[in-house]
């Protein structure tokens, strides 16, 4: 029959006794009483067996979990704000740089072709209705010197052929 | 002929022994560990396994260091019972 021993500040020492962390006095005291006590002998015997034994006790997952902190992101530094600015700007100029160099020259409509043609021809699109009757009489002789210049294939036109062309009859020689 | 023990056989008959005796014991205090309750035991173990004191098992189990050490004594008093009960 086991009964616990009355002397609680040796029974309390002996977990340190069987781990080797009590102090040398300490150490010497509580063995001497083990020497002359079954009660604590038997006790120490029960400790080094538990120990011995492993058993490990059941873990509380939902105690450990509560015990972590909860996770919290780490603060973007400022420095690295901007770096992701400065990529996204260097990403967006590469961008629409290379947009506008891929349509250059052939986003052009054929409406704007064709005004470019004209203009390059020396030829002013006007409103008529905005002309008064010297100017209309004005566009009319030029519209003649057009209609009155002779069709000829372009390739055989020289520079040459070009200063012997009559100038044509105006319209008013004609009228 | 005179038979003779060799000092090596007795030794090593004893040591099987031993561990036979040994393992039995560790068998029985598992068992009586085990038939503590959910608290008994954490406190316990704690205090045996891991040396803690009562004020840094009082910590962990979420109770008061005195009610750590009560669940202690109670749970030493328990295997001792258990075990004189085999």
């Amino acid at each position: 029959m086991m009964n616990d021993c009355e002397n609680i500040e040796v029974r309390e020492a002996l977990p340190e006794l069987m781990l080797g962390t009590l102090p040398e006095a300490e150490r010497v005291r509580v063995q001497q009483h083990l020497d002359a006590c079954d009660d604590c002998s038997a006790e120490l015997a029960i400790i080094r067996a538990v120990r011995a034994s492993a058993v490990m006790p059941a873990v509380n997952v939902e105690r450990i979990v509560a015990a972590i902190p909860p996770y919290r992101r780490k603060r973007t530094s400022m420095r690295r704000v901007y770096l992701e600015l400065a990529a996204a700007c260097l990403i967006g100029a590469v961008g629409i740089s290379t947009f506008a160099l891929r349509n250059s020259g052939h986003g052009a409509t054929p409406a704007a072709n064709s005004a470019a043609v004209v203009a390059s021809q020396g030829l002013a699109l006007v409103n008529t209705s905005d002309l008064s009757d010297d100017g209309l009489a004005q566009l009319t002789r030029d519209l003649d010197k057009l209609q009155a210049m002779p069709t000829v294939d372009p390739e055989s036109v020289t520079p040459a052929a070009l200063e012997d062309v009559p100038e044509p009859a105006s319209a008013g020689d004609s009228a | 002929m005179v038979a003779t023990v060799e000092e090596g056989d007795a030794v090593t008959t004893f040591d099987a022994l031993d561990t036979m005796v040994a393992d039995e014991s560790m068998v029985r205090v598992r068992m009586a560990v085990d038939a503590l309750s959910q608290k008994q035991k954490e406190v316990f173990m704690l205090r045996l396994e891991q040396g803690l004191s009562y004020k840094e098992i009082a910590e962990l189990v979420g109770t008061t260091e005195g009610a750590a050490r009560v669940h202690y004594h109670n749970a030493m008093r328990a295997v001792k019972e258990f075990l004189d009960d085999e």
